[in-house]
């Protein structure tokens, strides 16, 4: 009975689930961006900006970057968070925090034997993140907004329809291990 | 959105995931679904399955894998490959050969080492894509009570 209170719950919110977007000041969080704001669009869903930096002093920094990447990846009025600490697992708890549906992070091309075995804040997240992480690697954000730049955005009905399934789907297999 | 979706699936728990994932996303996104399975054998330099008998029953396989997949999922209207060779290469190729806009593979819970190794996959492909990769969490073991209510 529990697991199907909690999936009626889920259900019931009916709260499209955010895309969480962690970015950092490379190029290859600036392409997660892009790719965010596609993905957030044809899902009808909110976009969540996060950015980690290492200590308290620099949240003013870390929020002046995400201001900087908003705009320059034309997100608008979106949600910006800065936090502080080790960066894959804050990512990862941003995302369990927000029930994202997904958590998009950019790969800044270590290599594959680097980034498997030394961990890449992309890598580590395969590991940590209660929802699917989306990566993109490098150059592969344009084709994926070119294609979706001229696809329709879903009416809020359609999409609380869709996020009802993808909800239910998330809420019955409930993410690595990470009770709702 | 016209395009596709390239999802990559083994004979593992971790294909279960994928699948979701990758389907709701062809469903909510309107993109073709195209089930990849790539053997995995001895290739050459770029990723090309060298010809050999163990090759070729390895392909026979994972035809008759995703053949099983296709069922128990059922996925009507999605396109199936077997390939053989190197599993990130390959999948990278298929991508760029579908014009896929997004690869999906799944992974599995498993200790600090292994869960490493098996990153190798996302880590390979974080390089090799032509496109995004969506790599679907591990699924939950439910404690037996709760799946049993959940029935």
């Amino acid at each position: 009975m529990w697991l199907w209170a909690q999936t009626a719950a889920s259900v019931a919110e009916l709260a499209l689930r955010p895309v969480v977007c962690g970015v950092d000041q490379s190029q290859a969080g600036g392409d997660a961006a892009r790719v965010a704001r596609v993905l957030a669009r044809l899902v009808a869903a909110p976009l969540v900006l996060v950015h980690v930096v290492d200590r308290p002093d620099e949240v003013v920094d870390g929020a002046r970057l995400l201001a900087r990447i908003a705009h320059d990846a034309e997100l608008g009025e979106v949600e910006r968070r800065v936090a502080v600490g080790v960066p894959a697992e804050q990512l990862a708890e941003a995302a369990d925090a927000e029930r994202a549906a997904f958590l998009v992070v950019g790969s800044r091309g270590l290599g594959p034997m680097r980034a498997a075995f030394l961990g890449s804040v992309s890598m580590q997240l395969v590991g940590l993140a209660p929802c699917p992480v989306l990566i993109v690697p490098p150059g592969a954000a344009a084709a994926f907004s070119a294609a979706a730049d001229a696809a329709p955005v879903q009416t809020a009905a359609v999409a609380r329809s869709a996020g009802a399934d993808l909800t239910d789907h998330a809420a019955r297999r409930t993410w690595h291990g990470r009770a709702r | 959105m016209s395009g596709t979706i390239v999802c990559g699936v083994s004979d593992s728990e971790a294909a279960a995931t994928a699948i979701g994932v990758a389907a709701e996303l062809s469903r909510r996104l309107g993109l073709r679904l195209v089930l990849v399975n790539v053997a995995d054998t001895i290739s050459d330099p770029l990723g090309e399955a060298l010809e050999s008998v163990s090759g070729r029953n390895a392909r026979l396989a994972a035809r008759k894998l995703l053949q099983r997949l296709i069922e128990e999922h059922r996925l009507d209207g999605v396109v199936a490959r077997d390939e053989a060779g190197d599993p990130a290469l390959r999948l990278a190729h298929v991508a760029a050969e579908e014009r896929a806009q997004l690869i999906v593979i799944g992974s599995r819970r498993v200790g600090l080492l292994r869960k490493r190794l098996r990153a190798g996959l996302a880590a390979a492909l974080s390089e090799a894509s032509p496109c995004p990769v969506v790599v679907a969490p591990p699924q939950r073991v439910p404690a037996a009570g709760v799946a049993a209510a959940a029935r």
